[in-house]
């Protein structure tokens, strides 16, 4: 279908998901055609009162109402629970599969066919492959780590007995959501994004260039070679296989026990170690509840981070990437005057990570030029999908972090799902483009 | 692991050690106790683990085995199962009895760690010439062989525990509590806490990574010092060496510090910890792959703590094989044309070379600052306790071959050292004009000592405090300053060779000082750096190691102090360009420390919010 070249306007729309990602990006044309991307479709808690399926499918149908029944593209920046669970819903997901999108954009550590295509360059197929093994690893711990809060968690204090809970649940595998995600890349055209690489957006939004900042791959970036490939390959398996061989046991009576008939029966510990078990259980809380924050970011950061150029206008949405995904693109735009450029400029900022501390690198902030005071001409807009009291157990680390919620209502103009009231459903921005 | 279990049969034929499981084992003032000698990935030529006898202070064992320092407690957190306490006593005749090598008995596990534990301890305490406290309020250490499943160990001073932690490797269970060198790593943190408390607050780039180095370094020596250890580095098939043997003699032309390094030292990087795999970090392989170079800290990847003390670890190595080459050629008799020497003098000589580094490291603890520690202050400190002791290093020269070693990384002795000697200046002597213009450390003037008295000077902290109090100025503290006596430890010392022996008290002072950002130029000529509020509160801390001989002198003063206007820049700069300001002074924490490390990730704080 014919569409003027340029969009002259574009909408933002970010659903009440609660602690998750939703957005539907729209670019209007003026023949009264639009284009719509789907990014992200998930929550790991929804507010009080508001029921799971029952909204995945109320947005999906909002979704197929606002589009007309096409939907140009979805993107799913990570495999987190909180932004892809929606699509494991059976109702939700057949709206949106009925809505025919023709690009699906993942990272590209998500491609299914890297360990396999054996034609591609080996290199680079080896280190996706090991990759992938650390992934599907760390989702293995998580499994383990939530079965030994299960099994063990009333002995650990309850905010760490929650903590884990709560990232544990997040990070499992969610291989229905998964399966889905590919059977729509299957139906449509699937994008495995990295740093620089097409997206198959191009020819679909005309007038619109659309970067991919982030993940960088392994050969792009030292620090998430280091971190991810030569260390985590090797950290994960081994840490999965040291949770899973407790995991097995359903129960107290049926623990696995390394060295039968060397055991203490429960009543007879004797006095003088009835101090320290309970210390060793506790450190043994914080060890798990470390561990899972470990995997969490290092899941956040094979987040994919696009920035959309249209007209005068940039958003950009990098998902749930920190530092560690974000220092590839910063690096690059030192030395390179038109990234920098692009990001100074950026006009809709989707808050990294459900505001939490470590996803709005400071050196990314302090880039953006439309922040000001409201009297700021284009004053820098700021989304943010989140829910107080779900993650974070300290002052510091709650999300949203206190000092970034307050630096963008300071220096942003502010849309928080925290701000929607009953009954709606999601906040709308609406940029003429020039 | 578990498939290289040593079986009874095996047992029963290896004649020494089973002798021993049934015979009184305490003898005199030691005891002897059988341990793994590196880790169960070093076997021997019949595909054993390699285990050595190694002696340990004598003490009356409670199951567990629970002595007066150290409390094993067999425990398992992952799975709530406590295991029964290892007996100690033959329980038929209450004799004291050891346990043979069973990879898969947790007696013999509980054994393993309890010995490298008590062996570090009375290391240090050797080394320092008196008892070494734990930084805990009790004085057992509870040590944790299966703590649980989980790749990582560690030591948590909240718990006052040393926990160990195993999992399903590749080839059966590996536990860590039976790792030579990881058992010794986290005793080193628990003792280098309770000698040196303020190690682990945030300071200088080179403090943040002298924990993890130190503990590395001790580790590295403390398995090289094993004689087993040293004998199969020189006859296993990596090496490539028994080429070289000619009925049990080896050629020491072939035994060059290259060769050491490239064949015998590599070699045993490849063997060890293999089944730890990338859950811990490989001290030893890390270190060796980096080459000496004085441009270090330009690079980017030497501000990460734990890969800036692989520089430390990588000196002592080198030192190591450098004093070994020595020991070795000194051995040969090249003037008969017989360069052969021994295998078993050989393999000694590493081990005595790695025995005394092993002293000097760790030693040079109380020659060290209080607080703000950097690699310069360390190598001054580690030769001027040396030369105390010993004052020749004709010999064997470890001093000349740790100062030309440090030096090719860029590490020089302290700007406040002698030049000539690289020593910390002695206060006692009449100072070198040369020197004395150097610094205000190099400046000693009359100190007072009025009715200070020696005997109290040794025990009591207020008595040390009035030295301070009247000497304020003369020792160049803050009299602004929050001031405490950290510490308070008389020594004897024993020369490593002649016995001699020397008495020292060794006393650490701090000093607090609280300013706002605004005051810091005014006050203390210290720069704000950019960006900081006026009104941020900062905790200046400073510190003095004083040193007395025998007589109630000072001897040393080895300061960092709150005043010293460049050294607080500078530090104050890193501290704010890493974000510890707005993430609050935290001390660190060993588990996260090790973590971070076997995952080689990267601090971010300044991007954090």
């Amino acid at each position: 279908m014919a569409t003027t070249r340029k969009p002259h306007r574009v909408t933002l729309r970010t659903y009440q998901v609660g602690f998750g990602d939703c957005f539907l990006l729209s670019f209007h044309y003026a023949s009264a055609q639009s284009r719509h991307i789907l990014i992200d479709f998930g929550s790991m808690k929804f507010p009080r009162g508001v029921k799971g399926p029952e909204r995945y499918l109320e947005i999906a149908e909002n979704i197929k109402k606002v589009s007309g029944g096409s939907l140009t593209a979805i993107v799913a920046t990570h495999r987190h629970q909180d932004h892809i669970a929606g699509f494991a819903s059976k109702e939700a997901a057949q709206v949106l599969a009925s809505l025919n999108p023709k690009v699906v954009i993942q990272p590209w550590t998500e491609d299914p066919r890297a360990e396999m295509e054996a034609e591609e360059p080996t290199a680079v197929i080896q280190k996706r492959g090991s990759l992938r093994l650390a992934l599907s690893a760390m989702q293995d711990f998580a499994e383990s780590a939530l079965a030994e809060v299960k099994r063990r968690g009333d002995r650990y204090p309850r905010s760490i007995r929650r903590a884990v809970e709560i990232i544990g649940e997040d990070n499992i595998s969610n291989q229905k959501a998964v399966r889905k995600l590919v059977e729509l890349g299957d139906q449509g055209k699937a994008a495995y994004v990295h740093f620089g690489s097409k997206t198959g957006l191009e020819r679909q939004l005309p007038g619109v260039k659309v970067h991919v900042l982030g993940p960088p791959t392994l050969k792009q970036t030292d620090r998430i070679k280091k971190q991810v490939q030569d260390h985590a390959t090797e950290f994960w398996p081994l840490q999965a296989a040291a949770a899973r061989f407790h995991s097995g046991a359903k129960s107290k009576s049926k623990r696995q026990v390394l060295f039968p008939g060397f055991e203490v029966p429960a009543h007879r510990i004797p006095p003088e170690l009835r101090w320290i078990l309970p210390r060793l259980d506790h450190l043994r809380g914080d060890q798990l509840r470390e561990l899972v924050t470990i995997l969490d970011q290092q899941m956040n950061n094979t987040s994919v981070i696009l920035l959309f150029e249209v007209g005068n206008r940039r958003l950009l949405f990098p998902g749930d990437a920190q530092i560690e995904n974000w220092s590839y693109a910063l690096e690059q735009s030192a030395s390179n005057p038109k990234l920098a450029k692009l990001l100074s400029e950026v006009d809709v900022y989707k808050v990294g990570h459900h505001g939490s501390r470590n996803a709005t690198p400071k050196t990314l902030w302090n880039q953006f030029a439309h922040r000001g005071k409201e009297d700021q001409p284009n004053r820098l807009r700021s989304v943010l999908s989140t829910l107080s009291g779900v993650h974070g157990h300290t002052q510091k680390g709650k999300v949203p972090s206190h000092s970034l919620h307050t630096a963008l209502e300071s220096d942003t103009a502010l849309q928080s799902t925290q701000d929607l009231r009953k009954p709606s459903l999601f906040h709308e921005i609406d940029l003429p483009v020039n | 692991m578990a498939n290289v279990r040593t079986r009874s049969s095996d047992r029963r034929k290896s004649t020494s050690v089973e002798r021993g499981s049934r015979e009184p084992a305490a003898v005199g003032r030691t005891r002897k106790m059988l341990v793994i000698a590196q880790d169960p990935s070093i076997c021997n030529s019949s595909g054993q683990p390699l285990t050595a006898e190694i002696e340990i202070p004598a003490e009356d064992l409670s199951p567990g085995p629970r002595g007066y320092r150290v409390h094993v407690v067999d425990y398992d957190a992952s799975s709530g199962v406590l295991y029964r306490p290892a007996p100690f006593r033959d329980p038929k005749t209450g004799e004291p009895m050891v346990h043979p090598p069973d990879l898969e008995s947790p007696d013999f596990h509980a054994q393993n760690v309890y010995a490298l534990v008590m062996r570090t301890l009375a290391r240090f305490e050797y080394a320092l010439g008196r008892h070494v406290s734990w930084k805990i309020p009790g004085h057992q250490i509870k040590v944790v062989p299966h703590a649980f499943a989980d790749a990582n160990a560690f030591y948590s001073r909240r718990d006052e525990a040393l926990v160990f932690g195993y999992f399903p490797g590749r080839k059966g269970m590996v536990f860590s509590c039976l790792s030579h060198d990881v058992i010794v790593h986290e005793t080193c943190h628990a003792l280098l806490d309770g000698l040196r408390e303020r190690f682990v607050d945030p300071s200088s780039p080179d403090q943040a990574a002298f924990h993890e180095g130190f503990a590395d370094v001790v580790a590295l020596l403390s398995v090289f010092s094993m004689r087993e250890i040293a004998k199969h580095m020189l006859t296993m098939e990596r090496a490539g060496l028994p080429k070289m043997v000619k009925r049990g003699r080896i050629d020491t032309r072939e035994m060059k510090v290259d060769s050491l390094e490239s064949r015998v030292l590599f070699g045993l990087a490849e063997e060890m910890g293999q089944e730890m795999g990338g859950t811990r970090s490989q001290a030893l392989r890390n270190s060796l792959g980096i080459q000496p170079r004085s441009d270090w800290r330009d690079d980017d990847q030497y501000q990460e703590p734990h890969r800036r003390g692989e520089i430390l670890v990588s000196a002592m190595i080198r030192t190591f094989l450098r004093v070994w080459e020595l020991r070795l050629a000194d051995l040969a008799s090249p003037d008969e044309e017989d360069y052969y020497v021994d295998l078993r003098r050989a393999s000694e000589e590493a081990a005595d070379a790695a025995d005394y580094l092993l002293t000097m490291a760790i030693r040079a603890i109380d020659y060290c600052p209080p607080i703000h520690l950097t690699f310069e202050d360390y190598l001054t400190a580690m030769l001027t306790s040396d030369a105390e002791i010993h004052a020749s290093d004709e010999r064997f020269q470890y001093r000349k071959h740790l100062r030309d070693v440090f030096a090719e990384f860029g590490i020089l002795p302290s700007a406040c050292a002698d030049p000539r000697s690289g020593l910390w200046p002695d206060w006692t002597k009449p100072m070198p004009a040369a020197a004395r213009s150097l610094g205000p450390r190099l400046d000693p003037v009359e100190l007072r000592y009025d009715s200070l008295r020696f005997e109290s000077l040794q025990r009591d902290p207020d008595e040390v405090f009035r030295f301070v109090w009247n000497n304020l100025e003369a020792l160049r503290l803050s009299r602004d300053a929050y001031t405490r006596i950290e510490s308070l430890r008389p020594c004897l010392r024993l020369g490593p060779e002649d016995g001699v022996p020397l008495r020292e008290t060794v006393a650490e002072c701090l000093q607090w000082l609280k300013v706002r950002a605004d005051e810091l130029e005014s006050r203390l000529r210290i720069k704000k750096p950019e960006g900081m509020p006026d009104s941020l509160e900062i905790n200046l801390q400073g510190g003095i190691t004083l040193i007395f001989d025998d007589f109630g002198r000072l001897k040393f003063g080895i300061a960092n102090r709150i005043d010293d206007a460049s050294a607080q820049t500078r530090r104050l700069q890193e501290l704010w360009d890493h974000g510890y300001f707005s993430d609050g002074t935290q001390a660190r924490r060993f588990a996260a420390m090790h973590r971070s490390r076997a995952l080689g990730a990267s601090a971010h704080a300044k991007e954090v919010w």
